[in-house]
Parts: structure tokens; sequence; C-alpha cells
């Protein structure tokens, strides 16, 4: 590791590693990590943000940056905005963390900024065009064909969750995609945790019916 | 209903997926941008008062400076010709547009008068 490379993050080698390891790969060395970055609640790590803790604040923007992109795309339908508005978020938390009267609630109040200045952004049609972060898309294992064939499920996917309501989309990524559980969900979107499974049910059947007729199957044929 | 075996393959619509660099890079921009909050948030409590004056100090004199400059302009830009009046003594304040005698005329008649003239004299009094 370089001292540029130093430089130009903030979090030492081991702490990257581990964090590397934790939004990479879910099922291996890192559960012993994973579990220490578990154990400390989000109070904890709000009031040792509140110090200026860097190493702290950054293991709240581990936790909280897959679901605050995912909320945004629920809101935004843009993979760029959705980067642009959850980087943003954890700015303006950071700045307004006093606000946060309940520190153990952190994830709900996060992804209420994230919420809404999704919002804000789709309220005024603006595009921000700044620095690339967009992902490089890596060539896959297949080649061009596979390359193509997965940009199209994405867009099919895309497509699919237009016709959700934003709460489903929402419920769906959160579930599906990150893997939050139906109370984890119902708390952080304050809603009831039967609500959070009816959103589910419906948002998976939607996306399923118009999944299978992009592949000319039966509205009902399970696509993916 | 079963969740989990239910749970739809959504991976396209994560960018790690297409670049495993993705959250990493994300993860550093974050925290590159909130170093500077961070860094106020460790000094802000540490710091005493006289320490946030004197961190003041540099912004705040020349920005008194061009403050009171600024002032100064905009009060001889807008300066009025003068007052409308002019300064005038209580005894010419009492007599100025009065009609007649002025009181302490009729007063230093009444040192050579009797009560009757004088009572005439302002009008009073009618035999």
């Amino acid at each position: 590791m370089t001292e540029k490379a130093e430089a130009r993050h903030p979090l030492k080698l081991d702490e990257r590693v581990s964090l590397l390891c934790l939004i990479l790969n879910k099922k291996t060395s890192s559960r012993v990590r994973k579990s220490e970055l578990r154990e400390r609640t989000d109070g904890d790590l709000v009031r040792a943000a509140l110090e200026g803790r860097t190493q702290d604040f950054g293991v709240l923007v581990t936790r909280y940056m897959r679901p605050g992109y995912l909320v945004a795309l629920s809101v935004t339908g843009n993979p760029e905005d959705a980067e642009d508005v959850a980087q943003e978020a954890f700015l303006v938390a950071l700045e307004r963390l006093e606000d946060c009267r309940n520190p153990e609630k952190f994830g709900g109040w996060f992804l209420t900024i994230v919420r809404n200045r999704a919002r804000n952004l789709l309220r005024r049609e603006r595009l921000r065009r700044g620095e690339e972060l967009t992902p490089e898309i890596s060539p896959g294992k297949g080649g061009p064909a596979e390359d193509l064939r997965r940009m199209e499920i994405r867009e099919q996917l895309e497509e699919g969750l237009k016709g959700l309501s934003e709460v489903r989309r929402e419920v769906l990524l959160l579930h599906d995609l990150e893997g939050w559980k139906h109370r984890e969900i119902g708390e952080r979107l304050g809603i009831p945790d039967g609500t959070v499974r009816s959103h589910l049910h419906f948002a998976r059947k939607h996306l399923r019916d118009r999944l299978g007729m992009f592949h000319g199957g039966t509205p009902e044929g399970e696509a993916l | 209903m079963n969740d989990s075996k239910d749970r739809m393959e959504l991976d396209p619509l994560d960018p790690g997926w297409w670049d495993p660099g993705f959250w990493l890079r994300f993860h550093g921009r974050v925290l590159s941008d909130a170093e500077a909050e961070l860094a106020r948030r460790r000094i802000a409590p540490d710091m005493s008062l006289s320490e946030v004056v004197f961190r003041w100090r540099k912004p705040l004199v020349p920005l008194t400076l061009l403050a009171a400059t600024l002032a100064g302009i905009f009060v001889m830009v807008n300066e009025e010709p003068g007052p409308l009046y002019s300064p005038v003594a209580l005894e010419e304040a009492l007599i100025l547009d009065v009609e007649g005698d002025p009181i302490p005329t009729v007063l230093g008649r009444t040192a050579e008068l009797d009560e009757t003239a004088f009572l005439t004299s302002a009008g009073g009094f009618l035999p």
C-alpha cells in the first residue's frame, strides 16, 4: 500500500481489508470482522462519530451505503443519481448528526434523508455529473455476449421496478438484495412487519410477471 | 410464505456486481469528503472560548474593516443636506408665531400699571 493510496483512504490497511471482505464476500473469512462490526450498535457509532472519530463513522458508512444506495435507486430509478444521492446523504447526515434524536435508530433517520434528497433531485429534474464513480463493467467470463446478456437483465429489472410503488421497490431491494429481515425493514421504513410482507409479496409478483413478459413467457413465469 | 426461498435474483442492480471495486471506492469517497467535518468535530469540543475567538481573529479583523469602510461610504453617499430647522433659544421659542404681545412684555408692563390695566391688556377683563 503506497502512501498516496493511504492518503486517499482514511482507513488503515487492515480496516480496509476487513471492509473489502465484508463488502465482497459475505460468507468467508470476514465472519469474525463482520461480527465485530455488527456488535457495535448504531447508537455507539453515532456517538463516536459526533466526536469526529473517522473509523466509527466509516463503520456507519459500511453498514448503510448499500441500503442508502438502494433506497435512492428506488426513488430515482437511475443508478448514477442513486449513487450521488447516497454519497451526499452521508455528508448531510454527518453535518446534522445532532438532529438524530435517537442514535439507535440512525438507520431509519438516514434512509429518510436519502429518500428526501432523492425526491428533491427528481423534483428538480437535475442530473449532476460529478467525478466518475459509475461502475466500470468488468469483462465477464463469458465474453461480450455474456456482458450483453447481463446488461439486458439489468435493464429489464430496472424497467420492471418502474411499475412498482416507491415503498414496494424499497422493500423488495432491501429484502432480496440487501438481505434485511422484515423486522429490520419495518423499523427503518417505519411500517409494520405485516405491511412489509405484503409489499414484498406484491412486488415480487409484479416483477416476475414483468420479467416473464420480457422473456416471452406467461405472465406468471419464473423469469429469474 | 417462505421469503428466503422466493428471494429474487436482483444482483444486476448492485453496482458492486458489475464492478467489484465500486463499494470500496464509494466508501473512500464518502470518508474523504467527510474528513473536514470529522476534523471539525474532533477539534470543537476541546476549544475554549478564547481559542474560538483567536481562530476568528484573522478573518474577523479585515472583515470588520471592510464593513466599517462600506458603512462610511454608505453614510457619505446618503448624507442629507442638513437639518431644516435652526437652533433657537428657549425664550425665543416661547414667542415664536405668537400673535399679540408676548407674555414677558405684558408682565413687564404690570410693574407700571394697575391690575385693571393688566387684565385689559391681556384681553380678559372688560369694564
